[in-house]
């Protein structure tokens, strides 16, 4: 109850509006770090809205406009200092800004953990102890059943053997502190073993990247100019009639977002609206949509119609996803080819020929959109991590280094174990596992020691 | 018959400490011992300190204790341990002369006022209701206490195996052991486990080619353990070396031939031995890799030739001991004076005590040491003088004392014996301590001084010393933060803080006097360099020490509190822990336990607030 804790009140999704909620002795100092306006934290009165931005404070990147009320304790919910946020109800948005105030010290609240803090603080009734009794209960053995779950289990099984490795380096910490006349310390290999530990620790936290990846999919836009046939090629990679397909210009006017899977991989596929100067304000809509879907892009298929020569329009398209992956899929190749430098547009990137009418080529297409994931892992090979494990190997990634720095400037052994040991114990929130070593049991199955 | 307040059973390590504050703090004592002649006996190695341990002395003597004063007064060996590993973790190791400590101690009671001293074996813990009242004797002589405190250290049952064939009741090798007074105790209702240990031969000195093996000298910068110990009183001190050389591969070709002759190995001994002391036949089995190990050659005194032969503890029978030990280089010729052996004794599981060592189940009885599952003088002597603290407060019905964790290496053994369930022989070791930053050696007296002042171990010289002492430390750190290094732009109290700066360094580059003894700059240095570290340590103990200021109601019915799991039920009610952070170390008591107990004392609290 003395650390501050942070979750989402809101249920989690799209909506207006988000509310973060902070609570605990830090939460006005944390929030403080992210929150820009003209007045202190410090200094406002409880209870009122305060208009300003939640910012980054390390990149100063801007992340979102906001409402804050300050709560002192006793007078709030849980009865201690609280801090709630109201933010745009995104929720890229709402974990981008939990992830920071962890960074700044806050701990992702366990459910129920608001409840039962104002219960101990005497703001609930007493028949709500039993409530809460549950609660904690119905944690402890949910937290046993997702030790369980495969998503738990494969992070587990990657964080358990760089326990073993920490225990290791405690144990031999430990023996040499304890039994100096007969272990002897290298701070060489102590610092070789500490730096192969963050090693793992940060190819972890790239599989956070792929997650994120994985979860949000590949986001794959179908960009051309009007009538090449994008919602027909949208359709032919899905197997169905999803999107309005006639032969007039400009009928999608709005972008239409389907998932396909390329080998367990989820691609984002998004027929878009030509892109063509227009007079029509509904498509012009559709227009802008496109562009900015191109900017979040990850692979951008381009479709070219091969039965028409390049237009202007064409060349537009090519210059505003230069920068991005894109393979070109010159459509209708069923009718005749009125294009004249198809070998010219190798240059922009892998050709596809492929027809919407026939099929043809749709396959060469799979493949080629394969071949530009290559790099990203297969999702047997991406152990998933969540914000909160995010958060935790981050901080013990932390810990190590400065051990290490430790090391490097020849500080004492007694100071470095103690890092090394906290590292070890963050990382046992990953996993649960909340017994401590038995240290004595470490030591002396490594070490000969003793009268 | 005359009612003492405070009788005391064993005049070991523990005994002798529990006898003297529980005197000092103005209580009638008897000391009882089966051997006047072996009062402060080293059965063992006679070296005190080292991690861990040598913290003990220190806070021992923080406290009033005298086993730094009785070590600085009689040893003939000191040096600093893990010099180079950091301030939190160095310590003194000492060894004494074996027989002037035993004198000294001996003396020492002998002089007390209203301590009487006497020889007899005690057999029987007498009870009324559940309160102690006395003890009985071998010879049936009855004694009536108003406390009692038992530190009967191997003595219990206790049994000596020297190979397979030999094997006998002792106490220690040459003395009876107590065969009755755990058949009394197990009347009580205590559970009782048996435990192992053992020790070395000791070896003629005139017999030791010391030219074989590597020197290791006794530090030249006189030392004291005790805080009241006048620097006069080491200086030019007579010391004697130890001695290092390492047994061979034909050492280890004779163990593994005769390992059917270890009683260990043929399954005679059954007690628990101990992993952090294991006998040189068992190093050899669990470390079959390991080409030799280390052995040192150790005085036990001035007046004797006898040596202690460290790192060789064994059971093998005598022949093969000898045969062992003439196998490493520089003991070719030796001579045994005594063989070692190994001893197996009874022992008091000790969750079965309060903090204070008070059984919960006895009012008034006491237990110290060795009878708790505890090895070591130091771990020993702490005991004995929290538990006579506590039997003088318990017959003076003053609060109970005792340390936090967080406070003392004290406080972590005794919170490990009664929380964490001792399956084997617990020594301290500075890992147990989660706190070790601030648990410095140097400064026990900075955090337990006032302390003892307070409950009157203290006297009013040595306390101001301490706050003297503080006092020019701190001043020294004032000067170093107005004072700037002219061409770095730092202070010097800055400039310190690096690693490889030293305080005389520092004096030196900036050319300013200094008066501060090398005690006091090594403290001086602590502060400053750990002065982060140590902050953090701070924040730490804020944060985890709540849940010990949380004190659960001595009522408390374990059984009907809903939501606790069955085996934390079980864990808590056996053991009754006084407060929530107790409660938190048991086993079995699981974090979501707690946050049940937590819901539980709020209800309890407002239960009480209406009524």
């Amino acid at each position: 109850m003395d650390d501050t804790i942070v979750a989402l009140s809101t249920p989690y999704g799209e909506s207006g509006i988000g509310v973060i909620r902070l609570s605990g002795p830090a939460s006005i100092e944390i929030a403080q770090k992210v929150f820009k306006s003209k007045k202190n934290l410090r200094d406002v009165p409880s209870h009122k809205a305060i208009f300003g931005y939640i910012v980054n404070p390390k990149t100063e990147e801007l992340l979102d406009e906001c409402l804050l009320l300050v709560m002192r304790g006793p007078h709030s919910y849980t009865g201690e200092d609280t801090v709630e946020f109201y933010v745009h109800g995104s929720p890229v948005l709402e974990e981008l800004i939990i992830k920071l105030l962890m960074e700044l010290g806050a701990r992702l609240a366990l459910p129920g953990e608001f409840t039962k803090r104002a219960f101990l603080n005497g703001k609930l009734d007493l028949s709500r102890a039993e409530a809460i009794i549950d609660i904690i209960q119905a944690k402890s053995e949910a937290g046993l059943k997702s030790a369980f779950t495969q998503l738990q289990g494969r992070l587990s099984s990657e964080i358990k053997p760089l326990m073993e490795n920490l225990k290791d380096l405690i144990a031999e910490l430990e023996a040499g502190i304890d039994f100096p006349e007969e272990v002897e310390l290298s701070y060489e290999s102590i610092g070789e073993r500490i730096s192969s530990i963050i090693e793992r620790l940060n190819n972890l936290l790239g599989g956070a990247y792929f997650t994120r990846l994985y979860r949000k999919g590949i986001y794959c836009p179908i960009v051309g100019r009007p009538n090449v046939g994008k919602s027909s090629l949208l359709n032919i990679l899905l197997g169905e009639e999803r999107a309005i397909v006639t032969p007039i210009p400009g009928t999608t006017r709005d972008t239409i977002t389907e998932s396909i899977s390329i080998d367990g991989i989820p691609l984002i596929l998004i027929d878009t609206a030509g892109i063509r100067e227009t007079q029509d304000l509904v498509e012009s809509i559709g227009v802008n949509r496109t562009i900015s879907s191109i900017e979040n892009a990850d692979i951008v298929i381009w479709v070219v119609d091969v039965s028409e020569p390049l237009r202007e329009e064409d060349l537009e398209i090519e210059k505003i996803t230069r920068d991005k992956k894109r393979i070109i899929a010159l459509n209708k190749i069923d009718l005749a080819n009125r294009l004249l430098y198809v070998k010219d547009l190798e240059m922009y990137g892998p050709v596809v020929e492929v027809s919407c009418v026939t099929g043809e080529g749709i396959d060469r297409l799979r493949l080629k959109l394969k071949e530009l994931l290559v790099g990203i892992p297969s999702p047997e090979l991406v152990v998933p991590i969540n914000v909160r494990h995010e958060a935790l190997i981050k901080r013990c990634i932390n810990r190590l280094l400065t051990a290490l720095e430790g090391i490097n400037a020849k500080l004492p052994i007694d100071i470095i174990a103690g890092e090394v040991w906290e590292s070890y114990n963050i990382l046992g929130e990953i996993t649960g596992e909340t017994t401590s070593i038995d240290i004595v049991e470490e030591i002396f199955s490594r070490f000969c020691v003793g009268k | 018959m005359k009612t003492f307040d405070v009788i005391v059973v064993g005049a070991g390590h523990a005994g002798i400490e529990a006898a003297l504050s529980a005197n000092r703090l103005g209580c009638s004592v008897l000391l009882l011992t089966g051997n006047l002649d072996t009062i402060g006996w080293m059965p063992c190695n006679p070296a005190v300190g080292g991690p861990g341990k040598g913290h003990l002395v220190r806070e021992i003597d923080a406290l009033g204790g005298e086993i730094g004063r009785a070590t600085d007064a009689t040893y003939i060996h000191i040096r600093v341990l893990n010099s180079g590993k950091g301030i939190a973790v160095r310590a003194y190791r000492a060894q004494v002369e074996k027989k002037f400590y035993h004198i000294y101690m001996k003396e020492k009671l002998e002089n007390t006022s209203n301590l009487t001293l006497r020889q007899a074996q005690v057999t029987e813990v007498l009870v009324e209701g559940n309160r102690v009242i006395g003890v009985k004797t071998k010879t049936n002589q009855e004694f009536y206490g108003k406390a009692v405190v038992i530190t009967t250290g191997t003595f219990l049952g206790g049994r000596i195996f020297i190979g397979t064939e030999v094997s006998y009741p002792a106490g220690r090798a040459g003395e009876p052991p107590s065969e009755e007074l755990t058949q009394s105790l197990r009347n009580l209702g205590f559970r009782i486990g048996r435990f192992k240990t053992g020790t070395p031969p000791r070896v003629d000195g005139r017999t030791v080619d010391f030219s074989k093996m590597t020197e290791q000298p006794p530090s030249e910068v006189p030392l004291r353990f005790s805080y009241r110990t006048e620097l006069a009183e080491v200086v030019g001190r007579k010391q004697l070396s130890c001695w290092l050389t390492f047994t061979t591969e034909k050492t280890r070709e004779i163990v593994l031939k005769n390992l059917h002759r270890a009683p260990m190995y043929a399954g005679q001994i059954t007690g628990t031995g101990t992993r952090y002391c294991p006998s040189f036949e068992t190093k050899v089995v669990h470390f079959p890799h390991r080409e030799r190990h280390q052995v040192f050659i150790e005085p036990e005194g001035i007046h004797t030739n006898e040596m202690y032969v460290q790192g060789m503890y064994t059971s093998l029978p005598e022949e093969v001991q000898i045969e062992l030990l003439r196998s490493v280089p520089g003991l070719e010729e030796v001579e045994i004076m005594r063989p070692g052996y190994a001893i197996e004794y009874d022992m008091v599981y000790p969750d079965q005590l309060k903090e204070t060592l008070e059984t919960k189940k006895v009012a008034g009885l006491f237990l110290a040491g060795q009878i708790n599952g505890t090895s070591g003088y130091e771990e020993a002597a702490a005991q004995g003088l929290i538990a006579g603290i506590n039997a003088a407060f318990y017959v003076q019905n003053r609060p109970p004392f005792y340390l936090q964790r967080n406070e003392a290496y004290i406080g972590v053994l005794i919170d490990d014996l009664v929380t964490k369930g001792i399956v084997e022989p617990y020594r301290i070791l500075t890992s147990r301590a989660e706190y070790r930053l601030v648990l410095m050696q140097d400064n026990a007296d900075e955090r337990l001084m006032e302390k003892g002042y307070k409950i009157g171990l203290i006297d009013e010289k040595t306390y101001k010393e301490m706050l003297e002492r503080k006092e020019i430390i701190e001043e020294e750190i004032e000067r170093l933060k107005r004072t700037n290094i002219p061409d770095l732009k730092v202070s010097a109290y800055n400039y310190l803080k690096r690693p490889e700066v030293s305080y005389l360094d520092l004096v030196q580059k900036l050319g300013i006097e200094t008066t501060l003894s090398s005690e006091l700059i090594s403290r001086l240095e602590a502060k400053v360099k750990y002065e982060g570290y140590i902050k953090r340590e701070e924040e730490r103990i804020k944060r985890f020490s709540q849940l010990d200021d949380k004190v659960l109601p001595e009522d408390i019915d374990y059984s009907s509190i809903k939501g606790l799991s069955l085996e934390a039920r079980d864990r808590l009610n056996q053991v009754r822990p006084r407060t929530l952070g107790q409660a938190s170390r048991l086993q079995g008591v699981s974090p979501a336990d707690i946050d049940v107990l937590l819901v539980y004392l709020e209800l309890y609290k407002r239960e009480i607030s209406k009524t």
